[in-house]
């Protein structure tokens, strides 16, 4: 028997200053499954995210929410980036807790559990938040957003910015909530690292769904072997061509009509070989292992 | 809910210190228009409610954004309801700007900056009138935001020309031809206001009390407005 989606979205569509961001995509997410989203920037993955969160009144389509038990639906949801406040990690994670309605009682005990699973470093009180390095302002997102133990979680780039070992701490915490039995939908530019956690896997292009895959990888801890291509696109070849080429990683337009593409390193002679079809010249090719930041 | 939104939004507010030049501007102006005593008691306090309307105005445009737009988003969701969190900005200014308020009326009274002691009937009016156009000038600033007027530029050109149409609608209204005459009524009424302050011994007690009625009402209607459009709107 297949379970009652937790949210349904039918024929979504989103419309920004007549451009259209999301377009009739229809998705149930099942209660306690990982949904990894991939996309390139500007796809509709943040816009996705949030109309399942509720967060964006649809310009046509709907939101459908089964509500859990007695107690109200709750969303957690980390941005991309979280602002610099000028307040310290405790205070503002107090006050989220607060304005969530959490006891002043417990509140401060489960902040204390959630900063020690994290491992912040020592003396965050001495610094507010608009002097932490990126890494701990990302934890402090992380963390917010999982304040109020959600239904639903919604996490926009959740490992952009962090260190491998950050990484790693990060993934831990997704892959505990995961077997507590939170959904989470997970967007990212670009696979994540160790996405053994992913029981379905979605891709966005032009705001649109276009991969939808359930099953996870086997879990492994080998580090993707890759090769980054950079080629000049023919005229008319916008950003997102070839995002969703299968076996592409990761895509960053470049300056002058370039394109940068990280591809696995199984599928590049196809991807080349199509970007030659296409009317590409291709500038180089370099061969590379594990994350493709930078 | 509310409580803990109002909290959070002051502590991140104050550390903002966007609330310094509209505070410091009001301040300064009132310090200067008393320091030549006697004043007249009504006519002084139409000025220095008309000043707060500009003030609460200039507070709102920069508070309404201080938050970005990301952790509103956050703040949000944990408040788990649009409404509270509109209402709890609303409710912080109209706090703030009533304190500034209860500061113009009592300063001058208190320290004798005027010809005669005033009644505590002027006291009284005095301050609701502040508090009204606190009100007023929140409801028309709020719906000057970055999410409804796209642009920084823009929204301030149309707050000032809203503002300047509020504080002089009744030169406007006079010289409309008598047929168009009655959609001076849709002007924001802060101009009423300092007109029966400054005619206060012509239009006597239950006129000030109208033209504070007719104000409050339209505040309120602009807010409740406001709050059901951002509702809607979401993000």
């Amino acid at each position: 028997m297949t379970a009652e989606p937790l949210v349904t979205l039918t024929d979504a569509t989103k419309t920004y200053s007549g451009r259209k961001v999301l377009r009739e995509v229809s998705l149930a997410l099942l209660p306690g499954e990982t949904v990894v989203l991939t996309g390139a920037n500007g796809s509709g993955k943040s816009t996705l995210l949030r109309a399942l969160g509720g967060l964006t009144a649809l310009t046509s389509g709907s939101r459908r929410v089964r509500q859990p038990g007695e107690r109200r639906f709750a969303v957690g949801y980390a941005p991309d980036h979280l602002p610099k406040l000028k307040l310290t990690a405790r205070e503002y994670l107090g006050h989220m807790a607060a304005i969530g309605g959490m006891e002043a009682a417990g509140r401060q005990e489960r902040i204390e559990r959630l900063l020690a699973r994290m491992r912040l470093p020592g003396g965050i009180d001495r610094l507010r938040m608009h002097d932490y390095s990126k890494g701990m302002l990302q934890k402090i997102n992380l963390l917010q957003a999982m304040l109020h133990g959600p239904d639903l979680l919604l996490l926009d780039e959740p490992l952009g910015g962090l260190d491998r070992e950050a990484k790693q701490e990060c993934e831990r915490v997704l892959a505990e909530l995961k077997s507590q039995g939170t959904t989470i939908v997970l967007a990212s530019h670009e696979p994540v690292w160790r996405d053994d956690i992913a029981d379905r896997r979605l891709a966005i292009a032009e705001g649109r769904i276009v991969r939808d895959e359930r099953g996870g990888r086997p879990a492994s801890d080998e580090r993707p072997r890759w090769r980054l291509v950079q080629c000049e696109l023919p005229e008319g070849a916008g950003p997102t061509a070839f995002a969703e080429w299968d076996g592409v990683l990761r895509t960053r337009p470049e300056e002058g009509g370039r394109m940068s593409y990280w591809v696995r390193s199984d599928r590049s002679d196809a991807l080349l070989t199509a970007l030659l079809a296409a009317g590409a010249a291709i500038l180089s090719v370099q061969a590379g292992e594990g994350e493709t930041d930078g | 809910m509310i409580l803990p939104l109002i909290r959070y939004m002051l502590v991140s507010y104050s550390r903002s210190y966007r609330y310094l030049p509209p505070l410091l501007a009001f301040v300064v102006a009132i310090g200067f228009v008393y320091s030549n005593v006697p004043n007249p008691i009504m006519e002084s306090y139409a000025f220095s409610s008309t000043l707060l309307f500009i003030v609460s105005a200039w507070l709102t445009f920069g508070f309404m954004d201080a938050e970005p737009i990301a952790q509103q988003r956050v703040t949000v969701l944990h408040a788990r309801s649009l409404t509270a969190y509109y209402v709890a900005k609303l409710l912080l200014l109209s706090g703030f700007g009533s304190a500034l308020g209860l500061f113009a009326t009592l300063y001058p009274a208190l320290l004798r900056k005027f010809d005669r002691s005033p009644s505590l009937l002027e006291l009284g009016a005095a301050l609701l009138a502040h508090g009204v156009l606190v009100l007023l000038g929140i409801g028309c600033a709020a719906f000057f935001t970055e999410k409804s007027v796209p642009g920084r530029p823009f929204a301030l050109a149309g707050l000032a020309i809203v503002v300047i149409l509020s504080v002089a609608g009744k030169g406007l209204a006079n010289a409309l031809p008598d047929a168009v005459a009655p959609a001076a009524w849709l002007l924001p009424p802060a101009f009423r206001v300092m007109d029966a302050l400054i005619r206060s011994e012509t239009v006597g007690g239950w006129g000030i009390a109208l033209s504070l009625a007719v104000a409050a009402l339209y505040a309120i209607l602009l807010m409740a407005l406001f709050v059901r459009l951002m509702s809607r709107k979401q993000f």
